[in-house]
Parts: C-alpha cells; structure tokens; sequence
C-alpha cells in the first residue's frame, strides 16, 4: 500500500480523517476523501495514467476536469466502463481502474511501434491507404489498435436515471460569476437552478488569495452556499454537467451520483426560461517538442493540484508563459515547497509586481521560449531558445513544466445555444456575442477574467434575467476585491515554437494525437477551410471535442494562412460537451422496459396457456401459436387451422384498431376515405372498404359498421392502428375542416374474442343471451348489441378466417371473463385457442389480402383482383384520380395470383422472385405467403406476378434458398371459393 | 434507497369522452349539470363529477362508476341536434396512483410537465414514458395517471422501476 508520497502535510479541501482505498492496474494505493481518483493517482506518485491515441506516447495529466484527456481510465468491476477520465472520477472505496490503451501493460506497451512508423502514417493516411485490396480487411486491425476501453460485457448493477425539471433561471457554473448571479436570482422569487461540473463548488476562486468585501475567497464560497442552500427556490446541482443545449432554452444535464450504491447518475433534461453561462475558461496549452510528456501540465492545472488536494505535481518547475496568469501559479509553487528554476516568458518586458512573484533563486528568460522537453516517461528538463537568437539556447533541469498560453472562455453551450461568437483580440479569444435565445453570459466565459469585475458581472446579469421574467430585482452589492496579485491579463499573442525536425512531435490536440506537422502538411494539401482541416486532421474530434487544442489550432492556422482568426472562423459546437454513457440517455429504459408492448385483457391468459407471444404491430403483443407438450409450431398450427376449419376456434382480435365516428358528416368523410360507398349501409351492417393514399396505393383495408343514423364504428389493420388515427386527425383538421364530424380511437376500450368455426354458432347459442345466433337473425356483416353471459356485447359477423365467425366485443373490463366463459362453454366443442400463425393460413387458403403481404405499398385494389370495391360513380375518393392515371397508362401491373407449387411439399418462401423459366434471372413477381395449408393437405402460396390474372395455369419458377421450385399460377382462392362457409 | 412512494392500480373510475365545438361542448355539459373548464389542460369539479378538458374540442368526464350508464344517457339525450360525440371510454384507460412524500419525484422522471406549477386539483395531457396519457393531481402527495389500458402493465412496470433508485 502506498504511502502518498507526494502529498503536501498541509492543506487542500480534501478530509484526511477519510482514507480511501483504491486500485489501479494492479496496484492498491490510498487516498482521501475529497481527491479525485487524478489526484490520488498524483498523490501516489504515479505520472503514467495512459497511453496516447495514435503513437501510443506515454500520458500523465496535462489538465484538469473535462479538459484532461490524458488521464483517460477503464473503470473495472460492477460498474464498468471504458473512457473515463481520472480528473473527474471522485474517489471512492474500492474503486477498481486500469489504464487504457497500451498492451500488455501501461509500462511495456507494444503500440509504441506506431511512434516509428510515425513517417509513414502522417495525418489522414487513412484516406490514402488500405484502397488495396479491400478497407473492410485492414479494418479490424485498425479498429483494435485504435480502440479505447472496452464496452461492459456485463450489466452494470448500478444504473442511471432520466428525470424533467424546470426553472425561471439555470445558471451554469458555481464559480465567482456564477454563485454571484445565482444568488441574484434566488434573493428574487424565480426558480433557480444553479449547476456546477466540480466536486465543489468554487471554481477558480477554491484556494485563492484574493479576499471579497473583506472575506476569504473560501469564507465567501461557503457564505454564498449557504445563503443559496436556504432558498426553497433555488436548487444546488453540483458535480453535474450542462452537456447539451438544444431549442426552447431545453439543456440536458448528467448529474453524477458518486455516493449512491444504486445509481451511477442522473441525466436531467430542463427547460429554463432564462440561461445564464459562468461556464469559465479553459487555459491553453502552447505547442513546443514534446509538450505531451508526463511533467507538462498547464499552470493553472499545477494550482489546482496544489490548492485543492494538496498534492505537489513535481519538486522543481519551470514556468512558460505568455500573459501575467501563470505568475499566480509561481507564487503557489513557491509555498508548496516546489522549487522554481525558470520562467520563461514570450514578452518581452513585466510589471514589477510580476517580478515581485518571481522568487529570487528564479532565473527569468524574457522574450524566451521553451524548445524542446527532455525525457521520455517524464520531463528531466527543457532546451530554452531565446526569440531573438536562435543560437541563444541552453537546458534546464526540471521535472514538471508549467505552461500557460492564455485563456479561451467555455463558449461551447452559448455556440450550441445558436449564440454567435466574435474574436477579441484583446483577450486573444472567441467571446460570446449575440444571443440567439434567452441567454446570458457572465464572468470568464464573456471574457471577463478581472475578479472582481467577473463576480459584479454575475450580479448583474442575474438581475438581469429575473427582470426580464418580470420579477422585481433586488439592489446590486457592491463587490470589492483585493488581491496581492494584479490580475491584468496581458497577453502575447503566442501559438507555437517553431520546430524543424520530422521527427520530433509538437501536440495541437492531445487526444487525437495531432501534431503541428499534420496541421501544416493538411494546409498544404489544401485543407483551408477549419472545417475541412479539423475533419481531415481530427482535430478537436477526440473525446474532450477539443477543450483545449481548438482555439490554438485556429490560432496556428491564421498565423499560417497570414489571415485574422475571425476570417479563420471557428468549428461547430455540438452536443454534447462531454462524454455521455449510453446508460445516461437510457435512463431506468433497459431491460423489458426498453420496448412498450401493449397488452390486451387476455394476454397473460395466453402466455399461462403456453403460447408463443410476438410483435403483431403497433407494439401489440398477440400469441403466434399454442404449442401443446410435444408440438413444434409447424405442428401446432395445423390442429388450430383444422379446429377453425372442422369444429370452433377462438382468438383474440382486441388489438384491430378501432375508431368511433360520429356527427352528420360521418358519411361524406367515409365515402372520401374509402374507394367504395357507404352511402346506402343500413343501421347495424357492415362493409368492407379499401383506403388508399393519394397516390392511389392502398393504405388500409377494414370493416365499418353503421351503429346509428350518424354513427359509425370503423375498423383496421392491427399494425397501422396508430398511422390511421394520424391520417384521419390531418384529414377532418387540413383536407376537409368544413365536415361535421368527430372520431375517436376506441381500440383499447373493447376486448374482442372472435368465435370461428361451423360450431361457432352452436356453441354460441348455449350461452345466456338477448341476441339471437339464426343464420336469418343475425346474417353475414350485421352487428348484434345486447348481454351476453350478462357482459354487454357488440357482436359483429365479419369472417377473416373464411369460417362462420363471430367478433364478440366487450367493454376491456369483461374481457377475461368473456374470454374464460368461452372457452368453458366451448369445452364440449373442442375450443381451440388460435393464433396469428394459424390465421395466417387460413386467411392465404381464403386469398384474403394482408397488409404487409399483399398489400405491400406499391398495389392498387386492381392489382389485386378487388377492382369492383372501386366505385365508378362516386364523384371523389382519396386516391381516385392518382388511380385513375395509373390505370390509364399503365397495362403491366403486378397483380395477385395463387400458386400451387408442382411438388405439393415445396414450400415457397415469402418474398423469393418469381421468374418464367427455370434459368431465368428477370423477377416479374414475388411470393407475398406461402404455406402449409392442413386443409388441403398441400403447400399454397400467393403472389404478385406482372399480368398475373391472364397467365393462370402458367408455371413459373421460385429460385429460393439454393433450390429451384416451380409452381402453376392459379387463382388465388384456394377454399370456398364461392363463400358459403362465412356466409352459412 | 427506493422513494417513499406507493403505486398501484386505481379503482376504476367512469370516463366519458366528449368531443365537439366549444359551444356545442358547453351547452351539452351545461345541460347536464357540469361546466366546461374555459382552457385546455384544466380542471373543473362539480359534485360526483369532474370534467377535465383535454383539448380545445375535447374534454374527459370523469365521474363514479356506478353514474357511468345514467350519465351517458343523460349525455346522449341533450346531445341530440348537437355536433357533440359522447363516447364511454372507461375501459381505454387504466389509472395508476402515486401516493406517498416522494410520488412527485417518481413523477418528474416520467413527464415532462412542470410539477412546480402542477398545482392540486390540476391535470394535463402529457406522454408518461412515450406513450399518451394524462395526470391528475389530488393532493400534494397523489396523483392519478391514466394510460392507454393497452399500456398499462407497461407503464406500472416502468413506474416501479423509477421508485427503487433514489
């Protein structure tokens, strides 16, 4: 166990009292409560966390929070997860990490032969190679040498949730700005949500020296939390991130939940009526030799370290910089013991307070910059090179450099927002400009990096944004900070150092391995446009989406094309700003919550009765089959076919969608939306109709029964439920909002148990009734109302099976009772249990058509043999005119056919082509269904074939499966052609 | 930690869905005792009645199981002569009761709405986990969601595993 040997015996906003154990790779080590796992990592002296993308360079932590790439790690045991990052990860007991990207080891990795090929793999040599013989063979390879992490193999055991809130007010960022503008808010009576990405809240103001109206930096923190934590409006999400911004000021947030045993986090999606960003700046790297190696970190980054976790980042710094930030990290070297050798600096002159900060035993090189870092796993020193001279050089021993090349404020959210970003040249950065929804910007990310003037700009827009919704503002404080430190910012516009060696690496972009050479030679090829470069590069398109290398890429570019950074432009901001784990956006939606499948009263009846349940469409749930002990399918469905076709079925038709039509206009709508009249249908009868879509294509076929003078009860195809009631809503509402008419979706208020068979109505009639079973009482599409079993029914006699059949609808509540009463008084019949498989036959033996067979989206009701349900004397229909062209000009159609195949055992498989010889290649058709038909005691199909109704007793062939078969065209009515049955 | 929360089926309630010109709606209601809500998304309470407006053209009358055939025909009586469609629609959905300190917070998982500003005695059409529906708020601590009664067992499901993960 590890000893932490470089934490500092003092300080930091972590709880000693709490040790922490954790591993990685391997290793147990120590930490405290408080510590990130990159800080406890840094604490134990580790300075390798991972390997780098493409060369496979050795990586310590360059940054901090979402900005470190580097300290990308694979979390292992019951919540693994692959990619994460040590400088966000709280620590936790028992955590279990390794490091990603090397093998077999962090310390012995084989990768590292990527770094001498490096020659011959510049950027975008991917566009350029493996054309020979095939991608998809170097594919693999690639993939696995890129590859990260690895996906969980298991389900994790925590798990994550998605929850809604709102709010009059969301500041993003709890530091100096944001507390400030969330406390303005909050003292009105808005709704405040405050969020924050740290594991406290503070941001650049934790461990500062700098003192407000009189306070401690810390002391104004805690006051300021305080305060917000009393408001019952205001609500503190810390340890969250803004990850998204999308219309209507909707922002989605991962709120990590690093303390529960049960959730890993929280996705929340929030709608905010006025946004305010003190998202902060991130500070910038500047690009020199080797300035990826372990030991180079930004300076602002060595600060954190230090203030927060109390750990020091190396034992002798040199310092880079190019404006005045970095010298507040040298004056916190110097107290935590770590001795400063040299500053080097890009200007040419400083204040004298910055000289002041300098420690005497300091060297300071002006006009100076770093040239080269030496070492390989970790920085033993730098080359300096004076900007003069280039033969001025000399090195310098150190184990930690610390870099600062200015600062970009966080504008990816205001980008994301719609807002437009303008370059300052002051701050040498892209700041916020016009807002394009109800937005504001304080502090660092406006490009307000003065203290006190961030924190009254917080104020302010928070007055701001409560005023704007109306509420009465309260007074401004007046803020007042004193600093040893002068914070003018003072910048020199400094992007690279100049190398001329090809071999030697200077990183742009840390996670995608992107050095200035590729940049160059991409600007060479006529990569000019940043879109283009960043594509061509990958710049920016690694998993921190460029945090830090983006503006100095741009930056890099202008100074290479000798253009304006404005002109240069800068890439799309796209959600979401930080990695976000699949399981966020799933939610609590996994297991068999992923899909909705709808159930009818029966449907547990079915699944206790051993049927085989599928998606029958429109997410209804329905029984394919109910194999008995023994039965395969095939097996099963014949006895249900035969028990329809010889004695009484029963199946479960609650899912056909259903709608109840009513007003004076009822009629006009349903001689507009089917092809035939509706005009003369009596009370209490029913008629098939076909529907079509404008372009006079079948859309939906159904029964519709008059239940009354203006009242109607429509049918449908079970799978375009939903797609009916959209198309019937848009016509009343668009196409015809002159018609008096109303209707109702009703699918799920009635069960529906259909009795089918010759037995039917035998069986029928021992049932307590009002209705009346006689063939002449109750004839083929008439509808009965009345009690049944004392259940209140509408039985409808509509056929789908070509048996007697009987649809017994019964309000959902009497549905189980309807259906177990059924099969009570069936007994002594031999009731059998039917479903979607055995009705599939039946209904290809009747040559019923079926949405999805036959009705496939190219077929008109002539294709189908159905051209008298289109009536020739109505004045319009929907799809008339569309069909009538068609008609006219179009003589070879596909049109429905039957096939018995020449072998009676040969099944045809459903959608194999149908050719005219037995070598043919040309499809003129399909097979739409194809089965084995008990009845028949033979395999029938039917099928679509071009002018099929003229080539019956044709043969044709089906080339399926590796196997010719060839079948003879037939009508496609394979049973009772004549209709008796339904009808007896 | 699961939430403090209870969530079970409902005792049916009777519903009603009326559908028509505002005018029309209002004087078939009117003449059967209830008032119309004057804005889609609220609420109006009348005796063993409460009518709910679901839409501009649309409202759900809720009321005792026991009135549900006498209403409909008290209903379909003064809707004669009147573009108004009453249809029984007690069976197409399936409440489910979220009862107890926390039944806010399984809520906010579940719909967008703002519960804030979801005061007592309120309800709203709203999607309770992509599938439509609507809320009713009863008290600081219950609400009554009803769903599609096809996706009943659905969205119990669903609900019961947004109550385990506080």
């Amino acid at each position: 166990m590890s000893n932490q040997s470089t934490r500092l015996p003092s300080g930091g906003h972590i709880d000693r009292n709490r040790i922490l154990e954790f591993e990685f790779n391997g290793r147990n080590l120590r930490g405290y409560h408080g510590d990130t796992l990159a800080s406890a990592l840094m604490a134990n002296g580790i300075d390798i966390v991972s390997r780098s993308f493409k060369y496979h360079r050795p990586r310590g932590f360059q940054s901090v929070g979402h900005a470190d790439i580097s300290s990308m790690v694979q979390v292992l045991g019951s919540e693994d997860a692959p990619n994460l990052l040590a400088s966000v990860i709280p620590l936790r007991q028992g955590l279990r990490v390794r490091s990603v990207n090397c093998w077999p080891s962090l310390n012995l990795d084989i990768g590292t032969i990527f770094e001498l090929l490096s020659p011959v793999i510049p950027t975008g040599f991917y566009y350029k190679t493996f054309m020979w013989p095939h991608w998809h063979m170097f594919e693999p390879l690639i993939r696995k040498a890129a590859g990260f992490g690895h996906a969980p193999d298991t389900t994790p055991v925590r798990t994550h949730i998605n929850r809604f809130d709102h709010c009059d007010v969301l500041v993003i960022g709890a530091g100096p700005s944001g507390l400030s503008a969330a406390l303005a808010a909050a003292r009105t009576d808005a709704r405040v949500i405050l969020v924050d990405d740290g594991v406290q809240p503070g941001g650049a103001l934790v461990g500062s020296s700098a003192s407000i109206n009189g306070k401690s930096a810390t002391e104004w923190i805690e006051e300021a939390i305080e305060e917000l934590d009393k408001y019952s409006n205001a609500t503190r999400l810390q340890h969250a991130t803004a990850w998204g911004y999308f219309e209507g000021n909707h922002i989605v947030i991962y709120e990590h939940s690093p303390n529960s045993t049960q959730l890993i986090g929280c996705n929340r999606r929030v709608w905010a009526k006025q946004v305010i960003f003190a998202t902060g700046a991130f500070e910038r790297p500047i690009v020199f030799e080797n300035n990826d190696r372990p030991g180079v970190m930004l300076a602002s980054a060595v600060s954190s370290y230090i203030r927060t976790y109390a750990v020091k980042p190396g034992q002798t710094a040199v310092v880079f910089t190019n404006n005045n930030s970095a010298y507040r990290t040298i004056a916190d070297l110097d107290r935590s013991g770590i001795s400063v050798s040299t500053v080097i600096d890009t200007r040419s002159q400083l204040t004298s307070q910055m000289k002041d900060i300098i420690p005497k035993t300091c060297q300071l090189h002006l006009k100076s910059v770093i040239r080269k870092v030496h070492g390989s796993r970790r920085v033993t020193g730098v080359s300096i090179q004076s900007r003069t001279n280039d033969r001025d050089t000399r090195k310098i021993q150190c184990d930690l450099v610390c870099v600062s090349g200015g600062w970009n404020p966080i504008v990816h959210l205001f980008s994301q927002s719609g807002g437009n970003l303008d370059y300052d040249d002051g701050i040498q950065a892209f700041v916020p400009s016009t807002p394009a929804q109800n937005t504001w910007v304080a502090g660092s990310a406006n490009g307000t990096l003065n203290l006190e003037n961030a924190i009254n700009e917080g104020f302010k827009v928070g007055q701001s944004a409560t005023t704007a919704l109306g509420l009465s503002a309260q007074p401004l404080p007046g803020i007042e900070v004193s600093d040893h430190f002068d914070d003018s910012y003072d910048i020199d516009e400094f992007w690279n150092v100049h190398h001329d060696t090809r071999r030697a690496k200077a990183f742009v972009d840390l996670a995608g391995d992107v050095t200035l050479d590729d940049l160059f030679l991409a600007m060479r090829e006529g990569y000019e446009s940043v879109e283009h470069l960043k594509r061509y590069t990958t710049t920016g398109m690694g998993l921190d989406q460029g945090k830090t290398s983006n503006v100095t890429a741009i930056g890099i570019m202008a100074r290479r094309a000798g253009v304006e950074k404005s002109e240069v432009g800068t890439t799309t901001f796209r959600p979401p700003y930080i990695p976000v784990e699949f399981g966020a956006l799933a939610g609590s939606r996994n297991g068999d919550a992923v899909l909705p499948y709808r159930h009818t009263p029966m449907t547990q009846w079915h699944k206790s009765a051993g049927a085989v349940m599928f998606e029958a469409g429109a997410r209804w749930l329905r029984p394919s089959h109910y194999p008995r002990r023994g039965e395969d399918m095939e097996e099963s469905v014949r006895r249900e076919c035969r028990s329809v076709r010889e004695g009484v079925g029963i199946y479960d038709g609650s899912p056909l969608a259903k709608f109840a039509i009513n007003g004076p206009d009822s009629e006009v709508l349903l001689n507009l939306l089917y092809t035939n009249s509706f005009s003369n249908l009596k009370v209490r009868q029913g008629r098939y109709g076909i529907m079509l879509l404008e372009d006079g294509r079948i859309f939906d076929d159904g029964v519709t029964f008059r239940l009354d003078d203006d009242e109607y009860l429509m049918t449908g195809t079970t799978g375009n439920g939903n797609l009916l009631e959209h198309r019937l809503n848009g016509f009343i509402s668009v196409e015809r909002p002159d018609l008096d008419v109303r209707f109702i979706p009703v699918t799920s208020q009635w069960a529906n148990a259909t009795v089918c068979g010759p037995l039917a109505r035998t069986m029928l009639e021992k049932v307590e009734s009002n209705i009346g079973f006689a063939g002449d009482d109750f004839p083929f599409m008439h509808m009965r109302e009345g009690l049944f079993a004392d259940m209140p029914v509408r039985i409808f006699r509509v056929s789908f099976t070509g048996e007697l059949s009987y649809e017994i609808n019964t309000p959902a509540r009497y549905g189980l009772k309807l259906w177990t009463h059924m099969m009570e008084i069936g007994h002594e019949f031999g009731i059998t249990p039917v479903g979607s498989e055995a009705n599939h036959v039946l209904r290809v033996e009747k040559g019923f058509i079926s949405l999805a067979h036959e009705v496939d989206g190219t077929t008109d009701p002539y294709d189908l043999g159905m051209g008298w349900i289109v009536s020739e004397k109505k004045p319009d229909f929907v799809g008339m005119r569309a069909l009538q062209i068609r008609r006219a000009g179009d003589s070879r159609r596909q049109q429905l056919i039957g096939l018995r195949p020449t072998s009676p055992t040969d099944l045809l498989p459903e959608g194999a082509p149908l050719v005219s010889t037995e070598n043919a290649t040309r499809s003129e058709g399909f097979v739409s269904a194809g089965v084995w038909s008990p009845t028949l005691n033979e395999s029938i199909a039917l099928g679509l074939l071009v002018n099929g109704r003229q080539r019956i007793e044709e043969t044709v062939y089906v080339n399926a499966n590796g196997k010719i078969s060839s079948a003879v065209v037939t009508e496609p009515t394979f049973y009772d052609r004549a209709g008796e049955r339904l009808r007896m | 930690m699961t939430f403090d929360v209870s969530i079970q089926y409902q005792e049916p309630i009777a519903l009603i869905d009326v559908r028509g010109k505002q005018d029309s709606m209002e004087a078939v209601l009117v003449a059967s005792g209830m008032n119309l809500p004057v804005v889609p998304n609220a609420i109006l309470h009348s005796g063993s009645h409460s009518v709910f407006r679901s839409g501009r053209h649309w409202c759900i009358i809720m009321t005792d199981m026991k009135r549900e055939s006498e209403l409909i025909d008290e209903l379909n009586r003064h809707c004669r002569n009147i573009s108004v469609q009453c249809t029984w629609v007690t069976d197409a959905y399936r409440a489910i009761a979220l009862v107890g300190p926390d039944a806010k917070e399984v809520l906010s998982q579940v719909t967008s709405i703002d519960l804030h500003q979801f005061e007592v005695g309120s309800a709203t059409v709203t999607e309770l986990f992509s599938v439509r529906g609507f809320v009713v708020r009863k008290s600081p601590d219950h609400f009554s969601l009803y769903c599609e009664s096809s996706y009943a067992d659905y969205t119990m499901n669903r609900l019961r595993k947004c109550a385990l993960h506080h």
